[in-house]
């Protein structure tokens, strides 16, 4: 071998390595900014970040979000962007709330949280899948839907959940447990079962999975099943922090979702590249900023700000901008 | 006459993370010259051109075209300079219709003030098709109505409307039925006598020796020798190529024609759109049956329709060990049914996935415990496969888009081997694939025949067929044209005479 080659041999190595350390450097940043966030506040909030209470504030915070995302993940992985999670989340709260004035029971409430959840779901995935309707307008629809039955369904502005039922559920311990389990599941779920593999086959291209032997609307509605059941959950704990439900109750969600997912560092055009870490690593970096800077007494208006720039940068770093962008075009 | 140099490559290096593409490549290229390009898969020929032609950068080297010095930052550059190319994967783009494909980036041509005189653009886009011979095509078509052949016609239209002095062709011809490939021929031989350049890259010996004037081997970046055409020959190339000689028989030796008793799959009355009509067969367990016929023969539907892809009109697709008729391909799949489709990048591969999860798709039920999919056994598997096929990539772990042509073809090939699927439905299946590979893959075919594995080929390579199948159906416009069995006397020239 000549000095040329050798020569050769040790840029090559070098070319590897460099992109070796974007490749890491790209999958470790969500993480290394949620770590980054964590320290910061902790420093510009002298400790008071890391108080026991204000942990508790912020798990609160983010568990709903977080139950939301990760169902979630499981329709982005195939493709389908969905608006309709704002929407389901109140009609579930509202009925659960109906149901649980009725019945004083919280097993029944829980139960209708999730059974509405699942079956709005599921009417979308149906009209996606069986009418070819894509996802963004199948859910749109029934997110329309979704608003016009609940204001039949309120006739005062809100309703509220008996104490006895929030006393209950209402509890860090119960709510550390749930989302533990949701994660654990969550994973096996999306990487040692067909459900996710194929879901994210399915992103990948449709043609190709269907051609090797996936049934594609059956894996889509499953992944909508799942989605479904972990939105009611969420629904759930949410009515019961909040106590109140109205129509406004968890607008906006389908955005915090995204972007969640968005911070993890997932595209949401889904494909083999989804990972089921990245709407808890996005829904903590979430939360941890709006906790962070509300601690440091930043106005609430600037805190958005902040946090816009902060969505913009992560995009920025996170993204092979030319090849996949994060969003749908 | 002095030769008149035309591109010079000098010292080109290009590298991928750990795989040196192009190890120091000088190639030099005359006027009036067909320059022909060979070597094994992944060794650099797409890489190369697609240096020359802007599509990508290399990492090191210099280029001189026309005695200037040549370094175009896009396709549109080149072109600009007088380099146009044909890719090897679909250039074409979707949704769009055939007059619009060509006349891509050139819409101000037709345009007044705001909006573009569609009429014009399909008269001129017509004369464009007719001026290269290609017939038969409507301009107003959406590009997606045609098949993979057509496409690449139109995208051969469409870089000869810019003239360029070296037009490059990246195994476009084994995609092509005869009639496609002559339409490439005439515009080589038209481009030489006009004293400008082709470069030619192809994996069929045949057809190099044919119409180059200069073939170039290359083998793992490296340049290893260009031979004139006297040197030109069938065991110095292939030895060239590989690094060391080839033995054994390229196709199967035998020409015992038999085959098991047990029909696999039986087709009756099969009609699909207007290609197919009314089309029956029978194809046996142990067998190699193959389907040959031009490009709107119906024989590519054909397959599409035995695995479900596109829907039957009328007629049926059974598999008889099950009963099942055949509606979709997850069916198919059920049935242990395996396809390779022509159309390699859009359907039979997901290029954003790594080998090994494309090489896992159909056989997740079988790699699980307890319930699920266990990682040891899908490592084990992707494994096995990448070795069997000798896929030449990084890791498993490696994106197929990264893949050369010829490897992402054994990595659908490795995808149904792998899952065991007994009735193989197979699309052109050695497209792209070099000697090497194509060897193995002609003893594969074998082996699972002597397996009892039942297999339709269908090809647009005619000595493939000869050399491999039991039986041949020929197809002309949607009907049988004649059935031929396998012995040693079967000729090119009597298959021809019936697809005509
Ligand atoms: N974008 C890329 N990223 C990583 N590796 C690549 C990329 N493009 C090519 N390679 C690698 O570079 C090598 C040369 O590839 P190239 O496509 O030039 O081969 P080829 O000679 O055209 O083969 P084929 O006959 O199969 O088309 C291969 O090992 C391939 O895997
Ligand atoms: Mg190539």
């Amino acid at each position: 071998m000549g000095t040329k080659t050798k020569a050769l041999n040790a840029e090559s190595a070098q070319v590897e390595a460099k992109a070796q350390i974007g490749k890491i450097a790209r999958v470790a940043l969500p993480y290394a900014g949620l770590v980054i966030a964590v320290i910061f506040f902790s420093i510009a909030t002298k400790g008071s970040f890391l108080q026991l209470d204000n942990l508790t504030t912020l798990i609160n915070q983010s568990f709903t979000l977080i139950l939301a995302a990760l169902g979630a993940t499981f329709i982005y992985a195939h493709g389908s962007l969905d608006v309709s999670l704002g929407s389901i989340c109140m009609m579930s709260c509202i009925s659960s709330v109906l149901a649980a004035v009725a019945t004083q029971s919280g097993v029944v409430a829980f139960l209708v949280c999730l059974g509405v959840s699942l079956l709005c779901s599921l009417i979308v995935a149906l009209i996606s899948c069986k009418l070819g309707v894509v996802a963004f307008v199948s859910s749109l629809c029934v997110s329309f839907i979704c608003q016009g039955l609940a204001g039949e369904m309120l006739d005062t502005g809100e309703i509220v959940m008996p104490t006895h039922i929030i006393e209950a559920v209402d509890r860090p311990a119960v709510k550390v447990i749930v989302i533990v389990a949701a994660i654990v599941i969550c994973y096996v779920l999306f990487e040692r079962t067909k459900i996710g593999v194929y879901n994210k086959a399915i992103g990948g291209n449709a043609a190709a999975a269907e051609q090797s032997g996936v049934n594609v609307h059956k894996y889509k509605i499953l992944a909508y099943v799942i989605s479904g059941v972990l939105l009611g959950v969420s629904s759930f704990f949410l009515i019961c922090r909040i106590s109140a439900a109205s129509t406004t109750t968890g607008s906006g969600l389908h955005m915090d979702v995204m972007l969640a997912v968005i911070l993890g560092g997932m595209s949401i055009r889904g494909g083999p590249k989804s990972n089921i870490a990245a709407p808890v690593i996005g829904s903590l970096t979430t939360y941890v900023l709006s906790n962070g800077l509300t601690l440091m007494r930043v106005d609430a208006y600037y805190v958005q700000f902040i946090q816009g720039i902060i969505f913009l940068l992560i995009i920025f770093c996170v993204f092979d901008k030319k090849k996949h962008g994060a969003l749908p075009n | 006459m002095e030769k008149e140099l035309l591109l010079q490559v000098k010292g080109m290096n290009k590298s991928f993370g750990p795989t040196r593409a192009l190890k120091n490549v000088d190639l030099s290229v005359y006027r009036g010259e067909v320059r022909g390009l060979i070597g094994e898969n992944g060794s650099g020929k797409s890489t190369v051109s697609s240096i020359v032609a802007g599509i990508q950068n290399a990492d090191s080297g210099e280029m001189i075209f026309k005695g200037q010095p040549y370094q175009p930052a896009t396709m549109l550059d080149a072109m600009q300079h007088g380099i146009g190319m044909i890719v090897q994967e679909a250039g074409t783009v979707l949704n769009i219709t055939v007059a619009e494909n060509i006349f891509i980036g050139k819409e101000k041509r037709f345009s007044k003030g705001p909006f573009v005189n569609r009429k014009a653009m399909e008269m001129a886009a017509k004369q464009a098709m007719e001026a290269l011979g290609v017939s038969g095509i409507d301009p107003a078509m959406p590009i997606n109505k045609l098949n993979f052949e057509a496409r690449k016609l139109i995208e051969i239209v469409r870089v000869m409307l810019d003239e360029p002095e070296l037009l490059i062709v990246d195994e476009t011809t084994t995609a092509l039925s005869q009639h496609g490939r002559d339409i490439i021929y005439s515009l080589m031989k038209k481009l030489r006598e006009e004293g400008k350049a082709v470069l030619f890259i192809s994996h069929d010996l045949d057809e190099l020796i044919e119409t180059c004037d200069v073939l170039t081997v290359l083998r793992d970046g490296d340049i290893i020798r260009s031979l004139e055409k006297s040197e030109m020959e069938h065991d110095l190339i292939k030895e060239l190529m590989v690094g060391r000689k080839i033995e054994g028989d390229y196709y199967r030796s035998d020409f015992d024609g038999s085959f098991g008793e047990e029909v696999a799959v039986r087709v009756e009355n099969l009609t699909v759109g207007h290609e197919l009509e009314n089309f029956s067969l029978e194809l046996h367990r142990g067998e190699i049956l193959g389907v040959g016929g031009l490009s709107g023969s119906g024989m590519h539907e054909l397959g599409r329709a035995m695995f479900g892809v596109d829907r039957a009109l009328t007629g049926s697709v059974t598999v008889c060990r099950s009963g099942d008729v055949i509606k979709n391909p997850v069916m198919a799949v059920q049935n242990s049914m395996g396809y390779v489709s022509k159309n390699r990048d859009t359907e039979a591969l997901i290029l954003h996935a790594s080998i090994k999860d494309n090489t896992l798709l159909p056989s997740y039920d079988r790699l699980k415990v307890a319930g699920l999919i266990s990682k040891r056994k899908a490592d084990k598997f992707a494994d096995e496969q990448i070795q069997n096929m000798k896929v030449k990539c990084v890791s498993k772990n490696q994106e197929v888009q990264f893949l050369s042509g010829g490897n992402k073809q054994k990595v659908v090939f490795a995808k149904w081997i792998g899952t065991g699927a007994d009735i193989l439905i197979l699309d052109s299946p050695t497209r792209g694939i070099d000697i090497g590979v194509k060897t193995a893959m002609y003893q594969l075919i074998t082996r699972l025949k002597r397996e009892g594995k039942a297999i339709l080929m269908i090809s647009e390579e005619l000595p493939e067929l000869i050399g491999m199948c039991d039986r041949i159906m020929i197809l002309k416009d949607g009907h049988l044209a004649r059935e031929f069995q396998r012995s040693p006397e079967l000729s090119e020239q009597m298959i021809i005479k019936e697809m005509i």
